[in-house]
């Protein structure tokens, strides 16, 4: 199960598993994103490449008007995918929002 | 332990309840669940998107554990050759303008896997990751 939604703060709230069945999804959310936004990692379990790359993707959009996403709340396995894949040079990425 | 999955991504949710199963029957670790769960996306999703040939419906995943080892293996039938273990990695230091949101997943399960390795036979495509226990 994969939920993606606006949480209280207008912070991106991710849940479960970003898998590839839900790039359709994700894609179609991110779209839709237009300034500096944080996305909270903390009921995320799972991530492959292809929720990476829709988040590299957005990041490079973003970036070209000035802006960028923050990822908070990786757990230790995420936070391990980023940096093999060397994304943590890419994102503001931080403990917990506002940190 | 070994099943067949046909060849389509809705078949992804399928394999992670066999990992599952086949995790909670061996009594593996938590901390070597998630490399599983990501070789065998990547490269499931890989084969059905890219071989070529007249395959079948069907992919084989085939896990099992010795002592100290974890092993995975993706075979796919009657199709070309196609290794994926010789793609070029994405460099870390890759600047963001300039990269492309394809290749990681082969990338991060190779720093995350003690092994990665493709043979071709008999028209068969397989990929095989070992995961050293420690």
């Amino acid at each position: 199960m994969f939920s993606i939604e606006w949480g209280g703060k207008g912070d991106v709230v991710l849940t479960g598993r970003w898998d590839a069945t839900q790039t359709e999804k994700a894609e179609t959310f991110f779209k839709q994103i237009n300034q500096p936004s944080t996305v909270d990692f903390k009921k995320l379990d799972y991530i492959s490449s292809a929720g990476l790359g829709i988040l590299l993707m957005t990041q490079k959009r973003l970036m070209g008007n000035g802006g960028s996403l923050t990822l908070v709340n990786l757990n230790p396995h995420i936070s391990e995918v980023f940096r093999y894949a060397g994304l943590e040079r890419v994102f503001v990425i931080s403990k917990s929002p506002g940190r | 332990m070994e099943r067949q999955f046909r060849r389509s991504f809705d078949s992804l949710h399928d394999i992670f309840d066999f990992l599952d199963l086949f995790f909670a029957l061996e009594k593996v670790d938590t901390k070597h669940r998630y490399g599983m769960y990501l070789a065998a996306e990547e490269f499931f999703t890989n084969m059905v998107k890219y071989n070529s040939g007249d395959a079948p419906g069907e992919i084989c995943i085939e896990i099992a554990r010795t002592d100290d080892q974890l092993r995975l293996a993706l075979t796919d039938f009657n199709v070309d050759p196609f290794d994926v273990t010789k793609a070029r990695p994405v460099p870390k230091d890759t600047p963001l303008e300039v990269r492309r949101r394809g290749g990681l997943g082969l990338q991060i399960v190779r720093e995350m896997m003690d092994s990665v390795t493709y043979d071709y036979f008999d028209k068969r495509s397989r990929v095989t990751v070992v995961k050293n226990l420690e």
